[in-house]
């Protein structure tokens, strides 16, 4: 079977809702099969509200974790951040800050996109 | 072959953000993404699904350059260009 | 001939992305397309057999069964299956299989184009 590039993103603010967690558990699950699929995580919207510092990881640690042993990091768009006043010194350490044609370069690159 | 945005609720207006930005973008509205305001899209072909368009009586509201097409259309579309999902 | 993939994450009755989904994969079949689905989240209550609502015509679980007759290969989650109760979809309708997301990965392998909803 053909390995494909995916592309996720989160587009929930976490809590209230599962999507920050069961599109993590999708997105290592992806990347697990036979298939060796590899991914991009990207936050935007709303969705960047996962990435701050504070925010409560205790069920998403393992699909974290799987992800940094992969050599992943989390993506979140810049311009979502600077809309909602978040400063880039908010965000957990695991986090990388790219713009948003940062993100379409990622569309471009993706085979597929799916989105939480 | 296009980067065909597929915009929904709610995460269709962080679509939409991307697809302004995009070159390559053309654009579906879906469902409630047929609520989006596509005025920053000017230049970019956008469609609409027929269906959720006419529920919803938002037909003579979309601005005219937005071609309405059935489900059989939007199988071609999909398979003819990349898909980026935000439903 | 292509090959769509579809990811369903919501479940009928509360939101309209299974009657999407369904629409779209009988187009792609009517085309001679072949059609994988995944059934995710809520997605998975979309073929209980047991499905009655006064206000539709049609059950969402027999467009479903329908999809399935017709090839359509529709594959649910089973951690999402058992977490509901479904033990392990006993009430589905027929063609709906239980997996897992490494169905869900072979779909993306397989799929030439892939819309989640």
């Amino acid at each position: 079977m053909a390995e494909k590039h995916v592309l996720f993103t989160f587009n929930h603010a976490p809590y209230g809702s599962i999507w920050y967690n069961e599109g993590l558990r999708a997105v290592v699950g992806v990347t697990s099969g036979i298939d060796e699929h590899t991914v991009d995580v990207v936050y935007v919207g709303d969705g960047v509200y996962f990435t701050l510092k504070g925010v409560e990881r205790t069920d998403s640690a393992k699909y974290l974790g799987t992800l940094a042993k992969g050599g992943y990091k989390l993506k979140a768009e810049r311009e979502s951040l600077e809309a909602r006043g978040i400063d880039p010194s908010e965000l957990a350490e695991d986090v990388e800050v790219i713009s948003r044609a940062d993100v379409v370069a990622l569309v471009d690159r993706a085979d597929a996109t799916i989105d939480f | 072959m296009a980067n065909l945005y597929l915009l929904g609720a709610p995460a269709g207006r962080n679509g939409l953000a991307l697809a302004e930005r995009d070159e390559a973008a053309a654009v579906v509205l879906i469902q409630d993404g047929v609520y989006l305001d596509v005025k920053c899209l000017a230049g970019k072909k956008v469609y609409a699904v027929r269906k959720d368009v006419e529920k919803r009586g938002l037909a003579s509201r979309l601005p005219g350059s937005v071609e309405l097409i059935d489900y059989g259309k939007l199988v071609d579309l999909v398979l003819e260009n990349k898909v980026i999902n935000f439903a | 001939m292509a090959t769509l993939g579809f990811l369903l994450t919501l479940g009928p009755f509360q939101f309209e992305n299974w009657d999407t989904a369904a629409s779209l994969a009988e187009a792609a079949l009517d085309k001679g397309h072949e059609v994988r689905m995944f059934l995710y989240l809520d997605g998975v209550y979309n073929p209980v057999k047991l499905q009655t609502f006064p206000d539709l015509d049609v059950m969402p679980k027999d467009r479903f069964a329908a999809l399935a007759s017709r090839g359509a290969k529709i594959i649910a989650c089973g951690i999402c299956v058992n977490a509901r109760g479904l033990e392990k979809g006993k009430d589905y309708v027929e063609g709906v299989k239980v997996g897992g997301l490494p169905d869900f990965a072979e779909i993306v392998a397989e799929s030439d184009s892939l819309i989640t909803l």
